[in-house]
C-alpha cells in the first residue's frame, strides 16, 4: 500500500516538476506565458524565421545570443535589460553622430501619471529616456511638453502611439506592467496629489 | 524485466508512463523559432525590384549607438517603411549610407548583408505589439 | 597580328567609341579627375589620372586579355583611328584596358548557375536602374568612366563565374557595384537630399519652439526669474538669425545655427527640472469626461485579454470562465453606452466600472496579477 502510494507521487512530482521549472517569473506583474522558450530565443539568423537561409550571406550576420551573453537578462523583448546593460556600462553606444565622446544630456525628471483602478501609478522617468534619447524625438511630435495636454490611453499605446511608438516595438513591450505601473497608491499619496491638483 | 517484490507494477508503469510523457512533453520541438524582437523588416522597393527584403537589427546598432543618433542627427523616423528609403539617397549618404560608406561601417556594395530576408516578408516591425493584436495566432511571427 | 593591334581595333570598331575615346581621355588628362570618395582608392589627387588607372590595372588585366578573345564589341573594324595619344601616354595599356568595350552596355550573364541571379541583378544595376539612369543623364564624365569601370568588372565576374570561381565572381561582382555607386555618387542629384534636410530642419525648429514654449512655463511655474527668461531671449535670438539664414537658402548654416540655439535650450530646461517630481493626477472636470476616460480604459482591458490570451494554454475550463466574463462585461458596456445616451453619465462611468472590473477578472483568470 505504501508503495503503491510512494510510486503514484513520485509519478505525480515528474509531472509538475518540469512546469514549476518554467515558471521563472520573479516580478509577480510580469507575465511569463509570452516567454520565449530559452531554447529558441536569440535565435540565430539562419533559424530565426524572418532571414532567408538561401541567401548567401545569412551566415556572416551575428547571431544576438552570442552578443547577448554578456548582458543582463530581462524577461520580454530582446530578454535584454537594456538600460541596466548601459548604466553598468556593459555596452557603451555613441551619443552623437559626429562627436565620439560627447556624453549625453541626461535628466532626472519623473512624471507621475495617477491611474484609475487598482493598477499602481505609472512612473515616467525622463533619466532612462535621456539616456538614449534627445528631446527632439518627443518633443512636441509624440508628447507635447506641457502638463495635461496628453491624455494617455493604454488602448493607444497597445496599438503602437504614445509610448507604443517604441515600447512593443523596439523596447520593452507592455507585458512588463511592473516596469511602468510602479508607483504604489497610498493615502499619503492620495493627499499629496490633491494638493498638487489645488 | 526483474522488478523488486515492493514495487507496485502498476505504479511502476503509470510512472513510468508519467516520465515518458514528460520527457516527450520537455524535448518537443519548441514552436517556431523567434526572429529578433525589435528587426525592422523594410520592403518597399525591395522585391520589386528583384531583391530580398532588407532585415534591419534594432539590437545590434543598439550596441554601437544611441537612439539619439539615428532618430535625430540622421533623421529617421519611427516607423518601418516610414523613411522612403532606397539605394540613391543610401549611396549619396542619407539613412543607412552615413555609416556603411566603407568608412564608419562595411560599404553598401554588400548587398546580401542587408537584402537578407525572406522572400514575400511585408514591411513591418518583427515581434511588435500592434502585429500581435491585429494579427493574432501570427505571436512569433 | 600583336595583341595590340587586336585590342586597338577592337576598341575602335564601333562608331561610338570614335567620338568617346577623345571626350575621356580628354577629360582625364586635362581635368585629373580621379574625384573618388573611396577611402582605399585615395591616393595623391595631382597623379589622379595615373592612380586611377594603376588601381584598377590589377584587375582590368584580365579583363582585357578576356575581352579580347570574346568580343563583343560588333565587327572588328579596321580603322586607322589610332591616335598617338592613346599609345604614347603614361597612361598606356592600363587604359586601353578600361576603355576597351567597356563602353558597351553589358548582359545579364548567358549560362545560368551559382551566383548568375546576383550577376544579373548587377548588370540590370549598371544599365537599366534608376542609378544607371541618373549616370546617363549626367554630364560629368568622371560618373561615365566610373560606369565603365564598372562594366569592366562585372565582364571579368562572369568570366570568373563561367570558370567556376564562384568566390571570385562575388569578389569582382562586388567591385563592379562599388564602382556604379561611385559613378552615381560623381552623378550627383541634389534635390531629393535637400528636400530631406529641408524636412529635418523644419522638424527640428517645430521641436525647438515646442521646448521654448515649455521653458517659458517653466520659469512661470517654478518662480525663476529674470536670467531664465533672459537666457530664454538671447535662444529664441538665435533661432531667429537661423530663420534668417534659412529664408536665404543657406540651409547647413541655418541647421548649425538651430542645433546650437536646440543645445543651450535643452541644457537650461535640464538644470530647471533636474531632480524633480511631477505628478498629473486624474481630474475631470465633468461626468461625461470621465465618461470617455472610462470608454478607453474599458477598450484597453479588452485589448489586454486579447494579447494574453494568444499564446495560453488555458483550458477548455478557464475558457469558459473568461468567455463568461467576456460576456458579461460586453453587457454592461451596452449598459453604459444607453445610460450615456440618455445624457446619464454618472451612471454610464458606474457600469463601465463594473465592465472594466469582469474584464479584470478575465485577465487575473488568464494569469496576470492585478492588484485590489
Amino acid at each position: 500500500m505504501m508503495f503503491r502510494i510512494a510510486s503514484v507521487t513520485l509519478a505525480a512530482v515528474m509531472l509538475v516538476m518540469p512546469l514549476s521549472i518554467s515558471a521563472q517569473s520573479k516580478d509577480p506583474l510580469s507575465f511569463n506565458r509570452l516567454m520565449a522558450d530559452p531554447e529558441t530565443r536569440n535565435a540565430p539568423p539562419l533559424k530565426d524565421g524572418i532571414h532567408d537561409p538561401d541567401n548567401p550571406a545569412t551566415d556572416r550576420l551575428q547571431s544576438p545570443r552570442e552578443a547577448f551573453s554578456a548582458l543582463p537578462d530581462a524577461n520580454a523583448g530582446n530578454y535584454v535589460d537594456w538600460v541596466e546593460a548601459l548604466q553598468d556600462g556593459l555596452i557603451n553606444p555613441r551619443y552623437d553622430l559626429q562627436d565620439p565622446d560627447m556624453s549625453p544630456t541626461v535628466m532626472d525628471l519623473d512624471i507621475v501619471r495617477e491611474v484609475k483602478g487598482s493598477m499602481p501609478d505609472v512612473v515616467f522617468p525622463h533619466k532612462e529616456h535621456t539616456e538614449w534619447l534627445d528631446c527632439a524625438n518627443c518633443h512636441p511630435a509624440i508628447f507635447i511638453p506641457q502638463r495635461g495636454a496628453n491624455p494617455l490611453s493604454m488602448a493607444a499605446i497597445l496599438m503602437g502611439e504614445q509610448c507604443g511608438a517604441c515600447h512593443g516595438r523596439v523596447a520593452f513591450p507592455v507585458t512588463q506592467c511592473r516596469s511602468c505601473h510602479s508607483r504604489s497608491k497610498t493615502p499619503a499619496d492620495e493627499a499629496a496629489t490633491q494638493k498638487e491638483a489645488q | 524485466m526483474s522488478v523488486p517484490k515492493w514495487v507496485n507494477p502498476k505504479a511502476l508503469h503509470a510512472g513510468l508512463l508519467a516520465s515518458v510523457m514528460c520527457a516527450a512533453l520537455v524535448m518537443l520541438p519548441g514552436s517556431k523559432a523567434w526572429a529578433e524582437y525589435g528587426d525592422v523588416v523594410i520592403n518597399n522597393y525591395s522585391e520589386d525590384s528583384d531583391m530580398r527584403p532588407v532585415v534591419f537589427p534594432h539590437w545590434f546598432h543598439r550596441i554601437r549607438f544611441r537612439c539619439k543618433v539615428c532618430h535625430g542627427d540622421l533623421g529617421f523616423e519611427f516607423q518601418a517603411g516610414g523613411n522612403d528609403i532606397n539605394m540613391l539617397k543610401i549611396i549619396d549618404g542619407e539613412y543607412c549610407g552615413a555609416c556603411h560608406n566603407g568608412n564608419i561601417a562595411w560599404g553598401v556594395e554588400n548587398c546580401e548583408l542587408c537584402h537578407s530576408g525572406k522572400p514575400g516578408l511585408e514591411t513591418h516591425v518583427h515581434g511588435s505589439t500592434l502585429k500581435s493584436l491585429v494579427t493574432p495566432g501570427n505571436q512569433g511571427q | 597580328m600583336s595583341e595590340s593591334v587586336i585590342r586597338s581595333s577592337a576598341l575602335l570598331s564601333s562608331a561610338r567609341h570614335h567620338r568617346l575615346v577623345p571626350a575621356l581621355l580628354a577629360a582625364l588628362l586635362a581635368s585629373g579627375c580621379a574625384s573618388t570618395t573611396d577611402a582605399r582608392q585615395d591616393q595623391s589627387a595631382t597623379a589622379a589620372p595615373v592612380t586611377e588607372t594603376a588601381a584598377v590595372t590589377p584587375d582590368a588585366e584580365p579583363a582585357s586579355q578576356s575581352s579580347a578573345t570574346r568580343s563583343k564589341g560588333g565587327p572588328v573594324g579596321s580603322s586607322s583611328l589610332r591616335s598617338s595619344p592613346l599609345e604614347s601616354a603614361s597612361l598606356g595599356a592600363s587604359l586601353l584596358a578600361i576603355l576597351e568595350e567597356t563602353n558597351d552596355p553589358v548582359i545579364p550573364p548567358e549560362k545560368a548557375g551559382n551566383g548568375a541571379a546576383h550577376l544579373a541583378f548587377i548588370a540590370r544595376l549598371i544599365e537599366e536602374s534608376s542609378a544607371a539612369q541618373q549616370v546617363s543623364d549626367s554630364s560629368n564624365p568622371a560618373a561615365h568612366l566610373r560606369r565603365n569601370e564598372a562594366r569592366a568588372y562585372y565582364r571579368s565576374a562572369v568570366a570568373a563565374s563561367e570558370a567556376g570561381d564562384a568566390e571570385r565572381a562575388d569578389e569582382l561582382g562586388k567591385k563592379a557595384t562599388k564602382m556604379m555607386f561611385m559613378a552615381v555618387r560623381l552623378a550627383e542629384a541634389d534635390e531629393v537630399i535637400e528636400v530631406k534636410h529641408e524636412r529635418d530642419y523644419r522638424r527640428r525648429l517645430e521641436s525647438v519652439n515646442a521646448l521654448l514654449d515649455a521653458h517659458e512655463r517653466v520659469g512661470a511655474e517654478d518662480e525663476l526669474g529674470t536670467s531664465f527668461s533672459q537666457t530664454r531671449e538671447v535662444i529664441r535670438q538665435q533661432v531667429a538669425r537661423a530663420e534668417t539664414l534659412h529664408q536665404q537658402d543657406q540651409l547647413d548654416q541655418a541647421r548649425e545655427r538651430l542645433d546650437a540655439a536646440y543645445v543651450a535650450l535643452k541644457l537650461s530646461i535640464q538644470a530647471a527640472r533636474e531632480g524633480q517630481t511631477r505628478i498629473r493626477s486624474l481630474d475631470f472636470a465633468t461626468k461625461e469626461e470621465e465618461y470617455q476616460h472610462e470608454l478607453t480604459r474599458n477598450d484597453t482591458h479588452q485589448k489586454l485579454v486579447g494579447l494574453f490570451m494568444q499564446d495560453s494554454d488555458t483550458s477548455e475550463g478557464m475558457k469558459r470562465m473568461i468567455d463568461n466574463f467576456l460576456g458579461k462585461a460586453r453587457e454592461l458596456r451596452q449598459q453604459a453606452e444607453n445610460q450615456a445616451d440618455d445624457g446619464n453619465h454618472e451612471a454610464a462611468v458606474d457600469s463601465l466600472n463594473e465592465s472594466t472590473g469582469q474584464l479584470v477578472r478575465a485577465l487575473r483568470t488568464v494569469g496576470i496579477f492585478i492588484p485590489g
